[in-house]
């Protein structure tokens, strides 16, 4: 009987399952990894009486479950050859019961909380081995392997007895032998992968799997508030990515990195340059006047994202934004929730979604410390195609000494200049990252410094940042109270983003500069004026159009820097009053100071002076502040086989924002260059600025599940925002719920024998959002040019209520054939109630109206695909996402009533935006990003561009609106590789959007000034071909066809775009080969490599704002990067 | 089984429901009450705060004085410079990034054409309201009437019909277009109620701070509502006598009667600096130039008040410097000359002319020769005055030699950089200084717009009403045309066309006001009503 029940435990539980990612249940690894953190050797004191007969296992699991506080939890196709069982089984412990129940079936089992977990057993040669392996080991030595997941060794795992103390580490073949006897507990830990604990039954044959940190967030998903759920009861789509996949390929804004890694998302990097402010988009955009951008949430709460407003025509200042404030390297894990039912818990702003941010914690029983280097090249992307074969001046016109359409250059005079040789510079990222986890059982800590400094390709353009993390976990009373408490403290200083427009910003004069002039003269770009006693601008070129200086003026003498100060300090207190219920309460102050200032210093051009010759100084002081905290009562309990999750809570959430702006010209009787608020001329000043917002909420979300193969969830949330608060107000207060169901079928049914794992989810919710602040108290504004106070132009508001989007989604997610995985949503959603304010004729005596309508219908699609194999050493896994989305305006203004007097208003058509001659208008039926055109070249009567007697063509801006194209993508797509051999790794991904147009005002300037290369073209063919037959000359045409921002049409380019996204080739030093003290890993990394596809003059998919409509508009964007470089990763 | 689960989801949710419901009820009793303060917006200014110390009416009264020759600066350029300047033959474009767009050369992108009316009728018509809500003084209310007469007829001078009479009546978010004939009588209608009721309080002066023009000077906002009604009488002379020789003669008659002295010309105050100054030499070191056309007349004339009005040309090497204008309607040349033709002699805090007494004293001699009772004078008498009040009010000297000078005649252009292209070699101007009272009643007119239009610098939009109504003064036409032939060159720019936004916001009505009050194409050829056919 002893043997037996020895050979049992060798049999059953000596032996780890080996299982491959993708082939398991991520709810299998969920439960074993979360199992990892806990330890092993729990005493089971049931009494289990069974009585078999002839009875199927998974009835007799159905008869154990009865009998015990455990659900069991299986997959289905796992047990499909278990054989039937004759048993009698009397006052046997819950372990000694599985080992009857399991033993010859090929299954194992493992316990972890409320779940037992069966799942099938590694394969038989192991198992023979180990069986020969315990024959011949001395029973005072342990001895073992220690694998990976998929079956590889880990060398130099460190193992720990810790009941003698005794240690050891893992030879080239994982194997390791260490001092120790049955009962003893191992902890056993190696880099980038899930310390273990494990306690000692067989003195041999010990195989420990060790899991890979990722592992753990494909199973657990983080949902709202921070509650980790399991995937399988999900009835909405979560789409996780590691902090290594983040941190492979560096941004210094983290959400670049996710670009292509998550199906549903739409990223649009910032042109303002490295930490620039990315637009992000989820499910498509569904408001007409918000900006439709996602919500991020770190751990559980949603964070500030506060970013100042970006240049677009005019000004160019770029922007960062607050999530780029985070180091990339503390991110434990990010999850996307695309859909407003995944946010529903969130609030508000979640209606778009939300991208939820895990941090990292000190891990248990194992203390590493990590350093990174990380250091990346970055050359401009796409260019548009320059000339300098014509010199400066015009064949039309005399005094033309701006433009580029003078005679052909000969060797002598040959001027050569390039933009992309002559002007950008190679920018450079510099990262370094040290961390450092440590714990135990009942206390974690983990601490981290990063470092970004960096360069960018435009001189003089500088993004740094410092983040100092560290983070605490603990346990008291007996585990009952658990304390969780961070800081967070960052300095982010960023000098001269630089996003598009034509002021301040050097890329218009990099760009127009006549090539017949020497570009080597105006790089020393100052000149002493003796008489002054001050360096003064050179810039003998004018280009008065763009208000042009010389770019290396607005380099070094425009000064525009931001100095950042942030905080965060969080707490989470967790009291587990009883089993089934606990009670939570956390806390979290987000504060950013900043001080942006601006110094414009003296003979910059007077029009961006406000007129000073001595220059301009401009200083703001901004404060950002959110406090919030939550208290939620979590239940969570088990009614034999019925799963009851439930958390009620209420959330208190307060936004201030300060701010202190001054700005003017220095005086005419100060000093030049001395920038301070005494020598300004402040007759301009603006309004403090001193906000705060509030929303106070309560929720409560209940889960039920049913043999934890169906699920059913409701969720339900009410805020009072203070945006509602007002007479003009209709409601203070709104209501959304959610309801989702979900079905494991692959537990439930029998399904062919391919198919090892079917979810199927489905799920509605309807998320209120208010509308702007301030809107429902009326006030008088304060204008700037008048310095007064006065009454607004738009028509008198009354009864707003809140916006609304209601969507469902219905999705699977399945794995099959052995190593293949979908995950499928689709999903419909409807946002009304739309706040906006269109323009009115003036003879309504306003300029706008505000009015409360519109509907956005949003549906699409999303699908990820995987698959993954190993050939021995080899393995190569891949993924593919795709997601489409179709946007489609339902209506407009359709029979608003008036609130005042009655009157009902329709309105079929609103211009949005735009740049000149290029609009976004709305219509009934089409998108939210349709860009028309509002002029043509005047055609005859059979539509040939007319050509005049003296061969021009002529412009006609009474040609109504042409639809162009919507600036919306039909679909994107990514696909991602991955090939490991041995301690080799190989990645890359390619990324393709399909369909979409943008317009480009800097291709048509450069036409106009004959700097294009399509402008030299044209001159060498003697002149643009039109109608097919007609030569025009090439000047003329491009005065009238490239002048005023360009006729959009001719501007206008497919934004499809297929590109090499990323490539890492990686090499991990084996530990042995560094005194097994330290784990090596390099890497050489490269993003945005390579444009395979693209027929626009820029990055379609940059962009200047993170607004809705200057989307797709390129008016002298900085260009993309190509970023090439190296990753350092050292762990001790 | 399943059932049992689903009662026990349904009485969970009931109590959770509750738990809610309680706690909900709690939390918004306890703490919203600071909601208010938050969403009130503190860089505004609530009704109880504009209340305090008449601030609202003040900011309401001086916030109408702000739109109509524009103190906003931009709005200012568009419509001062760059249409005004431009068409009234005072400044011409010098920033070469206008080509192709500009008024000046006949084709403005809509992002210019529509600022006179897209921009100034909403501002006019919200102050204005607002001063009628804030306030029931019968001065305040004559005196926004008078200010919003006077912006509102530069408007109809540049676009012919406009939406007026029924702007934001009962609410409505659209309002269908005035004739210019019915524009012009409301505008006399609501003169006449303005003059009626200050002669009856000429002496209930109010706030000076609500007041950037005269102080809360009641009188002489009679006095320029006269003037105004006599401006507006004058315009309408040729289509519509016997209302005009009315509305005149009731002005000339009227016991305290229009402005006769320059202590009572209209300027208002600039709110931070002359827009002028701004634009002249702020922008690109100067937008505009002053034209060709005024320093030919003025330099022909030898006129003293040259000093006053113009900064000479800095022309370096070998060009002589004086007061040298640039042609305007020209393709701009890039470059650093084109900032060294003259420009306009302005300093920050200079006020900003609305109208002068000289004017007024050339728009009695008009009425003189027309045979009205002008209340006294010749026309002879009135042109003089005209010309001493002008060189009173700049502070020139040699009125009297200046009015006997008759040989002097406006120069013919010649560009100083012998830009040949800019040069003028069309019909030569000939009209003299010194009135001939045994002239053809046409010279005569000329005669008194040409110094009128001297006298008026720099009211640009007035100066292109007058060029419609009467085609003096004689202005050089413009080089480079881009109209695609709907403007004739001999005779100007008439109007510009409405902005693209009526058509899409208001299109049956702007369609209705093209085919049934302008009946004409809604381009920049067509005439408006009073303009001369």
């Amino acid at each position: 009987m002893n043997f037996f029940k020895k050979e049992k435990n060798r049999y059953l539980l000596s032996r780890k399952i080996n299982i491959k990612i993708f082939f398991h249940t991520k709810l299998t690894l969920l439960l074993l990894t979360a199992f990892l953190t806990l330890g092993y050797g729990k005493s089971y004191p049931q009494q289990i009486n069974l009585k078999l007969e002839n009875t199927r296992l998974d009835q007799a699991f159905e008869l154990l479950e009865k009998q015990i506080d455990y659900s069991i939890v299986y997959e289905k196709s796992s047990l499909r050859q278990s054989k039937t069982l004759n048993i009698s089984i009397e006052n046997k412990s819950l372990e000694e019961t599985l080992n009857i129940l399991l033993e010859n079936q090929g299954l194992d089992y493992k316990i972890h909380q409320k779940y037992i977990v069966i799942s099938r057993k590694a394969n038989q040669q192991n198992r023979t081995q180990a069986v020969a392996i315990e024959k011949i080991t001395v029973q005072s030595n342990l001895k073992g392997t220690v694998r990976d997941s998929i079956g590889r060794p880990i060398t130099g795992a460190s193992v720990l007895n810790t009941t003698n103390k005794k240690g050891t580490s893992t030879d080239n073949s994982g194997e390791f032998v260490l001092e120790g006897k049955t009962g003893d507990v191992l902890e056993i830990s190696s880099v980038g992968f899930q310390a273990q604990r494990y306690a000692v039954r067989m003195s041999s044959a010990i195989h420990i799997v060790l899991y890979p940190q990722q592992e753990e967030l494909d199973a657990v998903v983080v949902t709202a508030l921070g509650i980790r759920r399991s995937e399988r009861s999900l009835s909405y789509n979560v789409q996780q990515v590691s902090g290594d996949d983040l941190n492979q390929v560096k941004d210094a804004n983290l959400i670049n990195s996710l670009n292509g890694k998550v199906a549903g998302v739409n990223i649009n990097s910032s042109s303002g340059g490295i930490g620039g402010a990315s637009k992000v988009v989820l499910r498509g955009t569904k408001s007409i006047a918000k900006d439709n951008n996602v919500l991020y949430v770190i751990d559980g709460i949603p964070m500030f994202n506060k970013k100042s407003a970006e240049g677009t025509e005019f000004g160019s200042t770029g922007t960062s934004e607050g999530i780029a404030d985070l180091n990339p390297e503390d991110v434990e894990s990010v999850s996307v929730l695309t859909g407003a039912a995944a946010a529903a818990l969130y609030g508000s702003d979640a209606a778009n979604g939300a991208i939820v941010i895990t941090t990292k914690k000190g891990a248990i029983g194992k203390t590493t410390l990590s350093l990174t280097q990380n250091t990346q090249y970055h050359t401009p992307l796409v260019l548009p195609r320059f000339q300098n074969s014509y010199g400066t001046g015009s064949e039309l016109a005399t005094g033309v000494n701006d433009k580029s359409w003078g005679t052909k250059l000969n060797e002598a005079n040959h001027m050569g200049y390039d933009p992309a040789k002559d002007y950008f510079k190679t920018g450079i990222t510099m990262t370094e990252g040290l961390s450092f986890s440590t714990g135990n059982d009942k206390n974690q800590t983990y601490a981290s410094v990063g470092a970004v400094n960096s360069l960018g390709v435009i001189p003089n353009n500088e993004y740094d940042r410092y983040n100092f993390t560290f983070r605490n976990s603990s346990k008291f009373l007996d585990e009952k109270l658990s304390f969780d408490a961070g800081v967070n403290y960052i300095i982010q200083n960023d000098q001269n983003m630089t996003n598009q427009g034509i002021y301040s910003n050097p890329l218009t004069t990099a760009y127009l500069f006549p090539r017949g002039d020497d570009w080597n003269a105006i790089k020393m770009y100052e000149r002493y004026d003796v008489q002054r006693k001050i360096y003064t601008q050179y810039w003998p070129q004018g280009l008065n159009e763009v208000v042009g200086q010389n770019p290396y003026w607005i380099n070094y003498r425009n000064l525009r820097n931001m100095e950042k100060d942030r905080y965060m300090v969080n707490a989470s207190l967790d009291y587990k009053v009883v089993d089934w219920l606990s009670f939570t309460a956390r806390g979290r102050l987000d504060n950013v100071h900043g001080r942006f200032t601006e110094k414009l210093y003296a003979s910059t051009n007077t029009t961006i002076t406000d007129g000073s010759p001595n220059g301009l100084f401009g200083i703001q002081e901004l404060q950002n502040k959110r406090i919030y905290g939550d208290i939620t009562a979590n239940i969570n309990k088990t009614f034999n086989t019925v799963t009851l999750q439930s958390n009620l809570g209420a959330i208190l959430q307060r936004d201030l924002e300060r701010g202190f702006p001054i700005r003017g010209p220095l005086l005419d009787n100060a000093i030049p260059n001395k920038f301070d608020i005494t020598q300004i001329d402040d007759r301009k000043k603006e309004p403090l600025i001193d906000r705060t917002q509030e929303t106070q909420s309560v929720f409560g979300s209940l889960e039920l599940g049913y043999k934890n193969i169906y699920f059913l969830t409701a969720t339900g949330r009410n805020d009072w925002p203070s945006q509602l608060a007002g007479a003009k107000s209709s409601q203070k207060s709104f209501f959304y719920p959610s309801l989702g169901a979900s079905a494991v079928l692959s537990d439930a049914l029998t399904l062919p024998s391919g198919i090892q794992y079917l979810k199927v989810r489905s799920s509605y919710a309807s998320v209120g959002s208010p509308f702007p602040a301030f809107l429902a108290i009326p006030t008088y504004e304060w204008d700037v040019a008048t310095q007064q106070y006065r009454d607004r132009t738009h028509y008198p508001i009354s009864n707003l209520k809140p916006e609304r989007t209601n969507s469902w989604e219905a999705g699977l997610t399945t794995r099959f054939l052995d190593g293949w995985s979908l995950d499928l949503s689709l999903y419909h959603a409807t946002t009304l109630n739309q706040t906006f304010d269109p323009q009115l004729s003036v003879s309504s005596g306003y300029s706008t109206l505000y009015v409360q309508t519109g509907k956005v219908l949003n549906k699409g699609v999303e699908l990820a695909l995987g698959y993954e194999k190993k050939w021995d050493d080899f393995t190569w896994s891949t993924n593919y996402t795709f997601s489409t989305n179709k946007n489609k305006r339902l209506e407009l203004v359709r029979d608003f009533q008036h609130p005042e007097t009655g009157a009902v208003i329709n309105k079929d058509r609103l211009d949005v935006g735009g740049l000149s001659q290029a609009r976004f208008i709305l219509k009934e039926g089409g998108t939210l990003g349709d860009l028309y055109s509002l002029s043509d070249l005047q055609r005859d009567d059979k539509g040939k561009i007319y050509v005049d007697p003296n061969g021009q063509v002529a412009v006609n801006n009474n040609v109504g609106d042409i639809l162009i194209g919507s600036v919306l993508p039909k679909s994107n797509m990514a696909w991602r590789n991955s090939l490991n051999y041995r301690n080799i790794n190989f990645d890359f991904m390619f990324a393709a959007r399909v369909g979409g147009v943008v317009y480009s005002a800097t291709q048509a300037f450069l036409d106009y000034y004959g700097v294009s290369e399509v402008s030299a073209e044209a001159r060498d063919f003697g002149g643009v071909l039109i109608n097919g037959s007609d030569r025009i000359h090439a000047e003329s045409y491009y005065n009238i066809v490239g002048n005023r921002s360009g006729i959009p049409q001719y501007y206008a380019y497919s934004a499809t775009n297929v590109r090499l996204q990323e490539v890492v080739l990686g090499y991990t030093f084996p530990k042995n080969t560094l005194w097994n003290k330290a784990d090596l890993s390099l890497s050489l990394v490269g993003r945005n490599l390579l444009m395979i596809y693209n027929r626009a003059p820029f990055d379609p998919e940059t962009t200047a704002s993170t607004g809705n409509y200057y989307q797709g508009i390129d008016y002298f964007m900085s260009p993309s990067t190509r970023n090439i470089g190296f990753n350092v990763r050292l762990k001790f | 089984m399943f059932d049992l689960n689903f009662k026990l989801i349904m009485k969970l949710r009931k109590i959770g429901m509750l738990a809610m419901a309680l706690s909900m009820a709690y939390v918004q009793q306890s703490c919203t009450k600071n909601f208010d303060d938050y969403n009130t917006d503190s860089s505004g200014a609530t009704l109880e705060e504009v209340s305090r110390a008449a601030y609202v009416l003040s900011a309401a009264l001086t916030g109408l004085q702000a739109w109509v020759i524009p103190l906003d600066v931009n709005t200012n350029q568009f419509v001062e410079c760059l249409l005004g300047g431009s068409f009234g033959g005072y400044l011409a474009d010098s920033n070469n990034g206008f080509n192709g767009k500009n008024f000046a050369t006949y084709n403005p992108e809509n992002g210019w054409a529509r600022v006179p009316f897209n921009d100034v009728i909403p501002n006019v018509f919200i102050r204005h309201a607002n001063v009628h809500s804030v306030s029931e003084d019968p001065v305040a209310l004559a005196v926004a009437d008078i200010i919003r007469a006077m912006a509102i007829s530069r408007v109809t001078d540049i676009y012919g019909p406009i939406p007026y009479s029924k702007i934001g009546l009962d609410g409505a978010l659209a309002a269908p277009y005035d004739s210019q004939e019915e524009v012009y009588d409301l505008l006399f209608e609501q003169l006449n109620h303005a003059i009626a009721t200050l002669t009856e309080r000429q002496n209930q002066d109010f706030s000076a701070k609500a007041d950037m023009v005269y102080g809360g000077n009641a009188l002489q906002w009679l006095k320029l509502a006269n003037s105004l009604k006599l401006r507006l009488a004058i315009r309408i002379s040729n289509v519509s006598e016997a209302k005009a020789r009315e509305m005149a003669e009731q002005v000339a008659s009227h016991p305290v009667g229009p402005i006769v002295s320059n202590t009572d010309n209209a300027f208002v105050n600039p709110i931070n600096r002359n827009p002028f100054r701004v634009i002249m030499y702020e922008y690109n070191n100067g937008d505009s130039r002053i034209s060709a056309d005024i320093t030919s007349y003025m330099n022909g004339y030898a006129d003293p008040r040259r000093a006053q009005y113009f900064e000479q040309s800095t022309f370096t090497g070998s060009t002589s410097n004086g007061y040298h204008g640039l042609r305007s309607g020209i393709q701009i040349p890039s470059g650093d000359n084109i900032k060294r033709y003259a420009n306009m002699k302005v300093a920050e805090n200079d006020r900003i002319l609305w109208m002068n007494a000289a004017e007024v004293a050339f728009l009695k001699a008009e009425g003189a020769v027309r045979g009205w009772n002008m209340g006294g004078g010749t026309a002879e008498s009135l042109y003089n005055e005209g010309i001493r009040l002008s060189f009173e009010q700049w502070g020139a000297s040699g009125a009297d030699t200046y009015l006997n000078n008759s040989t002097s005649q406006p120069q013919n252009y010649t560009d100083p950089l012998n830009q040949t292209a800019f040069n003028y070699s069309g019909t030569p101007r000939t009209i003299t200084i010194k009135w001939v009272e045994s002239a053809t009643t046409e010279l005569k007119l000329e005669r008194i717009i040409t110094q009128k239009w001297i006298a008026n610098f720099p009211l640009g939009i007035e100066a292109w009403a007058e060029y419609r109504r009467t085609g003096y003064p004689r202005l050089m036409p413009v080089v480079t045309n881009n109209s695609g032939g709907l403007v004739n060159s001999a005779t100007m720019a008439r109007r510009l066309a409405y902005p693209q936004e009526e058509y899409t916001e208001n299109a049956a009505n702007v369609s209705q006001a093209v085919s049934n009050l302008l009946k004409a194409p809604d381009n920049m050829g067509t005439n408006v009503w009073w303009a001369k056919q």
